[in-house]
């Protein structure tokens, strides 16, 4: 394995869930439109696994901010939403197949002393079943929380991140 | 009066699937006898049938999600029998490169994830704290470079097979890829950091047991044969060879063709526990109890293939003489040194100049109506054996799966640390881990041997002989 190379990331950007679960494909769905629509900003960092997991802390720790997309089964009023998280470090997950990203964030702190701000894109899902395709209305919902996204990046990214600034 | 009373754990931790252990204590609070019970089912060998047989790398490598590539490896091993070829050797060179990604990522989490905390933070540390969460905790250092070197071997896999789990790679009659130049030189500017973390935890394991050395001839201390893949100068070999069974002294009671496996090994079932218990048929059930994985093989070894390995191999028979190769917790040595093994390996191949050949495959028409297919998997000896009809569907499936061979094994280590460590009927949450502990040296993958999946807990639970729960202990 090579030594990491510390890039500054403005803005990482990591999805989760299974493309092969339906809804559960939101966050590398949401990843994919990202990827593209940002893709001239050589300073947002993008990563689509399956779940959080300890190895992918090193690639987040230098970020300024990071954004967590993730699907879930709550019913959300708008069908997504943006929250900050905090890093979790009273109550870890017992086994590495739950690790959350408010764990992940607790890794960094831990390892490197501080972590980075962070939030959580969640986009509601319907359909958590076998399949490629998200379901008509997740993608729906996804395409509206992208282009908040996109549109927030475009207008920020080139200045700091100010306290109390949301996302 | 005393009663009897059973302690069952359930869930046991940091093991990779689930399980459950029954200690059953005298009227004397004495332990009398432990099971350790395997309660799911899953069904490959039977829902195979009728596939056709070119599906089984695909489909037999999601028994899994850390040992994938064994099982894909064994099932296109059963496949090129069926094809009756023999694969090109660029071909067998990725393949085993491919085993080698899985042997270092499989090790790495095993140590430094499942095994550390109770190493480094001990048998008696509160629960909360004694697993890898609380090993990033107190040895942040340390946690990254075992992170970073399961992540390596990941990057074998993802390299090869476009995945680094599940990857599609291995394929009857040889592989799906070839591997590039550029990813050729990517992984080989890894090895230099990943031999350093693989030190470290050589010697960090081989303090430990030096340090705790009464402790380790008493826990799970027992004699028995050994057995595994070698080949031709006696060192194990992870893809291919002859299947060694040793006896406690590592004398020699039996070489075979891994082919011809049903005439050497048997398979018991006990009506308590869904994981059969492979026996070696000359001695019969369960006198022919026997041992596999990372133990096994440094015990059936008459070297290993690679310099760094085998010097640590003989600091290894230094530590372990006298009789003690048995102490079960030399497997966390052992498996190091095999990690070391695979990757001195994977860096010979990726330095052979065949390896980003283009010739990787044979195609062609079933020619055979059975398959065997046998390689060393992380865990021990993986059998995958396949009969087809004239078409090619799979009529019949036989999975001996590592773990299972180590099953009567891991039952007779849970008795002997209870045996050891509870008494009066008087239990903790440590000694409790202790038992654990014992299953956990096997690195047991679960959910593979019993072909098994589910969300089952395991747990422990300490039973009065009426019935009644003495104590509990869940992981929730």
């Amino acid at each position: 394995m090579t030594l990491p190379v510390e890039t500054a990331w403005d803005l990482y950007i990591v999805g989760f869930g299974n493309p092969q679960r339906r809804d559960d494909g939101i966050g590398s769905y949401i990843i994919r439109q990202l990827k593209s629509a940002l893709k001239a900003n050589d300073r947002i960092g993008f990563l689509s696994v399956r779940h959080p997991e300890p190895s992918i802390a090193e690639a987040l720790h230098s970020a300024d901010r990071i954004l967590f997309v993730d699907a879930t089964i709550k019913a959300l009023t708008h069908g997504w939403q943006l929250n900050r998280i905090q890093p979790e470090l009273e109550m870890l997950p017992y086994t590495t197949h739950h690790f959350t990203p408010m764990a992940i964030l607790g890794m960094i702190k831990i390892i490197y002393g501080q972590s980075p701000p962070a939030w959580v894109l969640a986009v509601e899902g319907c359909d958590f079943g076998f399949g490629h395709q998200l379901t008509a209305t997740a993608q729906k919902r996804a395409g509206s929380a992208t282009l908040a996204i996109i549109g927030w990046a475009r207008a920020n990214l080139q200045t700091p991140l100010m306290s109390g600034q949301p996302f | 009066m005393t009663t009897t009373r059973k302690i069952t754990l359930n869930p046991i931790s940091r093991l990779e699937g689930h399980g459950k252990v029954t200690i059953h204590l005298d009227a004397t609070g004495e332990v009398q006898e432990a099971r350790f019970h395997i309660t799911q089912f899953r069904g490959y060998e039977r829902f195979c049938e009728g596939r056709p047989f070119e599906e089984m790398p695909i489909i037999t490598q999601r028994i899994c999600g850390i040992c994938p590539v064994s099982h894909q490896l064994a099932a296109a091993k059963a496949c090129d029998a069926i094809l009756g070829v023999e694969i090109p050797p660029a071909a067998e060179a990725l393949r085993v490169l491919e085993h080698m990604g899985q042997f270092i990522q499989s090790h790495a989490l095993h140590f430094f994830y499942l095994a550390s905390p109770d190493l480094l933070l001990g048998w008696d540390a509160d629960p909360a704290e004694r697993n890898v969460v609380g090993v990033i905790g107190k040895y942040p250092e340390l946690a990254m470079k075992g992170i970073r070197m399961r992540k390596f071997g990941q990057e074998i896999i993802g390299a090869l097979g476009g995945k680094k789990i599940h990857p599609a790679f291995a394929v009857a009659g040889g592989v799906a890829h070839a591997l590039s130049e550029p990813d050729r030189d990517r992984l080989l500017e890894g090895f230099p950091e990943a031999y350093a973390t693989c030190q470290t935890g050589i010697e960090l394991i081989r303090n430990w047991l030096q340090h705790h050395w009464e402790e380790v001839k008493r826990f799970a201390n027992f004699a028995s044969p050994y057995a595994g893949l070698v080949d031709s100068n006696g060192c194990p070999d992870m893809y291919d060879g002859k299947f060694r069974i040793t006896a406690h002294d590592r004398k020699i009671i039996k070489e075979f063709d891994p082919a011809d496996y049903l005439n050497f090994i048997g398979e018991h079932v006990e009506p308590w526990s869904y994981l059969k218990f492979p026996f070696y048929k000359p001695r019969g059930y369960p006198e022919g109890c026997y041992r596999v994985g990372p133990l096994g093989r440094l015990n059936i070894a008459d070297g290993l293939s690679t310099p760094m390995a085998d010097r640590e191999l003989t600091q290894f028979r230094q530590l372990s003489k006298n009789g003690l190769n048995g102490c079960t917790l030399l497997f966390h040595y052992a498996r190091l040194i095999e990690a070391l093994n695979c990757l001195e390996r994977a860096e010979q191949l990726l330095k052979d100049n065949g390896i980003c050949s283009r010739d990787i495959r044979y195609t062609g028409k079933p020619v055979n109506a059975e398959g065997v297919g046998v390689v060393e998997a992380p865990r021990g000896t993986l059998i995958h054996h396949y009969g087809v009809d004239e078409y090619g569907a799979i009529r019949k499936v036989n999975l001996i799966v590592a773990t299972g061979h180590n099953n009567m094994a891991m039952n007779r280590s849970v008795q002997l640390v209870a045996q050891e460590y509870i008494h009066n009927g008087q239990v903790n949450e440590g000694l409790l881990n202790r038992v654990e502990g014992a299953i956990r040296c096997y690195d047991p993958c679960l959910s593979c041997s019993t072909h098994a999946f589910g969300q089952m807990l395991l747990g422990i639970h300490i039973y009065r002989a009426d019935g009644e729960i003495l104590a509990e202990i869940r992981r929730e």
